[in-house]
């Protein structure tokens, strides 16, 4: 009997927690559109696969009657459980809870659920809603904060770690999100800043909205920060379960190969791209013609969009594209979208992710706004991350592929391991015009049609060197493939590359131009 | 679910092209907000004195007429939670002060021009 009444004394200790900060709160956490922490974490795990740990974790502050205080879980819920019948850790701030305010006990919860995930191997999840640190609680807040930044770079790379954005997140705990792989924002919830507007208004007198300031279509179209968009909760958590369909456990674990199956998309891939270079198309269309299932899963579809990133399957294993969007700006290399893909190969090379790079580029991005930005600095992460990379990578130059551009995206240069061109491809220094232009100056200016002379040096320079066959003959591509052959070529050159070892020289890292 | 499945091809035709020419050749493409409002260069002048960082205006040494050495004191300015001296960065005289004691001025005010 005693037995009995210990099992009924505790659970109704555990019920007592898990209201969190109370019906009041909970409302008003409803009222703003959200979820409840406990009810997001049951949304993205596989039903009935949550085990909580730490749950009657108490906060230990003394000074400003905090001892008086009690608050359920420290506003945070931890635990594991499965997603797609795979293992992960997952914490939740608990927004009725104190704001989700972080305290000391709050980050110890948290860290020792990140050492779990690194110890195990598995994906890590943070749900982040929360007012910042918790004041009260003074540096022991900030050292909370600092404990879980070490430990998001110490798994950095080791797990795939993941922050969704499901509330305010601002000051220091912005750059928990920021050091990890993949940010998830949703429309209207989340709020990512270091200083708030009232604080921005106070210093600089500069009024601003949250949302304007630092929501989730900033930080997906404009900063960058997000690489995940959603328009509401429930979504937001299906790509997250989409996310873990591709990327592996950990860098020791392998991908789950799934069943090949065909590309379904109806696009034909030999009528995708225009011959005339300077006409666009969608570069997503090509992945779609060449993907089991044309299933294409696009990181930061709206940010950056001149270069596409993104998983696929090919033949049941995944693979990680890398592609310029001539749609947009041409496909040209700049500061962002050079960003956007240096972390996306690293992303790949440390999880065993092979590379497929699409290659149409006119070249770099000119204007003094890119100069002044550091494009050279910016740009040198495509080639430190390429050249980095020991995964197998494969690359298609559909069209154009001019100057730095080409040496950037994934050449034979920077080591890839299979280069294949379309008969359609162009590898030059530049453009027929650009370099007709400036090889035939004098010819052109001494001409007396100098317009017709322009004309017939750009077409005989076109005629000589918009080809593959030159670069091929010098065997800086491979093979140059139809259209129709790109599929079974690409798939056949991962297959060859299954025990890869680019034997890499010995160092404690290397030093990216970060 | 809208993000997952890449936009068709059709969205892209229906967009509105515009051209960006890259080494004399002209592409036809669609041009980002952010490459669109991209801030125009305006050369730095020495002569212009623009303030670096947000604040308020504390004290103010010179007026206009003044000749001032390089190096010297002109002004006291509250940014960030700091009392700062602003010591003319170029020798010369002065055209126009636009401040005065207790001012807010953004970054990139005009605080004062040399002739």
């Amino acid at each position: 009997m005693a037995l009995k009444n210990k099992i009924l004394d505790l659970q109704k200790r555990r019920e007592l927690v898990q209201q969190g900060g109370g019906e009041k709160a909970i409302e008003k956490q409803i009222a703003m559109g959200k979820l409840t922490a406990r009810d997001r974490i049951m949304s993205i795990l596989d039903k009935g696969s949550f085990n909580e740990y730490d749950l009657f974790v108490e906060h230990d502050a003394r000074d400003f009657d905090m001892d008086k205080v009690t608050l359920a879980g420290d506003g945070v819920i931890t635990g594991t459980g499965t997603i797609n019948n795979q293992p992960v850790c997952i914490y939740a701030q608990d927004f009725t809870v104190a704001g989700g305010s972080l305290g000391s006990m709050h980050a110890r919860k948290i860290t020792k659920i990140m050492d779990h995930s690194l110890k195990m191997k598995m994906p890590l999840i943070g749900i982040n809603d929360s007012g910042g640190a918790r004041i009260q609680e003074g540096v022991n807040s900030l050292a909370g904060y600092g404990e879980i930044f070490f430990r998001n770079t110490l798994a950095s790379g080791v797990i795939p770690q993941i922050s969704v954005i499901l509330g305010p997140c601002a000051g220091g705990a912005v750059y928990s999100p920021a050091l990890t792989d993949f940010v998830f924002v949703v429309d209207k919830i989340s709020k990512m800043f270091i200083t708030g507007p009232e604080v921005i208004k106070s210093v600089l007198g500069e009024e601003i909205s949250q949302e304007d300031l630092g929501g989730a279509k900033v930080h997906s179209r404009i900063t960058g920060n997000a690489h995940f968009y959603a328009e509401s909760e429930i979504e937001c958590f299906e790509q997250i379960k989409k996310l873990l369909s591709f990327i592996p456990w950990s860098n020791v674990h392998k991908i789950v190969k799934l069943d090949p199956k065909l590309p379904k998309t109806k696009l034909k891939i030999e009528n995708i791209v225009p011959e005339d270079a300077k006409q666009p198309y969608d570069v997503r269309d090509v992945v779609k013609c060449m993907t089991d299932n044309s299933d294409f899963f696009e990181v930061q579809e709206n940010w950056a969009a001149n270069a596409v990133i993104g998983f696929g399957r090919m033949n049941g294993e995944t693979v990680g594209f890398v592609c310029n969007q001539p749609l947009v700006l041409a496909g040209v290399l700049d500061c962002d979208s050079s960003d956007k893909i240096a972390r996306f190969i690293r992303f790949c090379d440390a999880f065993n992710i092979p590379i497929i790079t699409l290659v149409d580029l006119p070249g770099y991005l000119p204007g003094i706004d890119q100069e002044h930005a550091g494009v050279i600095r910016h740009g040198a992460k495509i080639l430190y991350a390429y050249s980095e990379a020991t995964v197998a990578k494969v690359t298609l130059i559909l069209r154009k592929a001019y100057g730095g551009g080409y040496i950037a995206m994934g050449s034979r240069h920077l080591r890839a391991d299979f280069v294949f061109a379309w008969p359609t491809a162009e590898i030059a220094v530049m453009g027929s015009e650009g370099a007709a232009n400036i090889i035939f100056r004098k010819e052109i200016l001494a001409a007396e049609d100098p317009e017709k002379m322009r004309k017939q040096k750009v077409q005989e320079y076109k005629d000589k060197f918009a080809n593959p066959y030159v670069a091929a003959s010098k065997g800086y591509i491979d093979a140059v493939i139809e259209p129709g052959e790109t599929r079974a070529k690409i798939i056949h050159a991962l297959e060859v590359s299954t025990f890869k070892d680019a034997g890499m020289p010995k160092k404690k890292h290397g030093i990216p131009p970060f | 679910m809208k993000t997952m499945e890449s936009k068709d091809s059709k969205e892209g035709e229906k967009a509105k092209f515009q051209t960006l020419e890259i080494n004399y050749t002209k592409y036809k493409t669609i041009l980002t907000s952010k490459y669109e409002n991209r801030k125009p260069y305006v050369k730095y002048d020495e002569k212009k004195f623009l303030s670096v960082l947000p604040g308020t205006i504390l004290k103010v040494d010179i007026k206009k007429g003044d000749k001032i050495k390089l190096g010297q004191e002109v002004m006291k300015y509250e940014a960030m939670k700091m009392i700062n001296t602003v010591k003319a960065s170029t020798a010369g005289v002065i055209k126009e002060v636009n401040v005065k004691v207790g001012d807010k001025v953004p970054k990139g005010f005009l605080i004062f021009e040399l002739e």
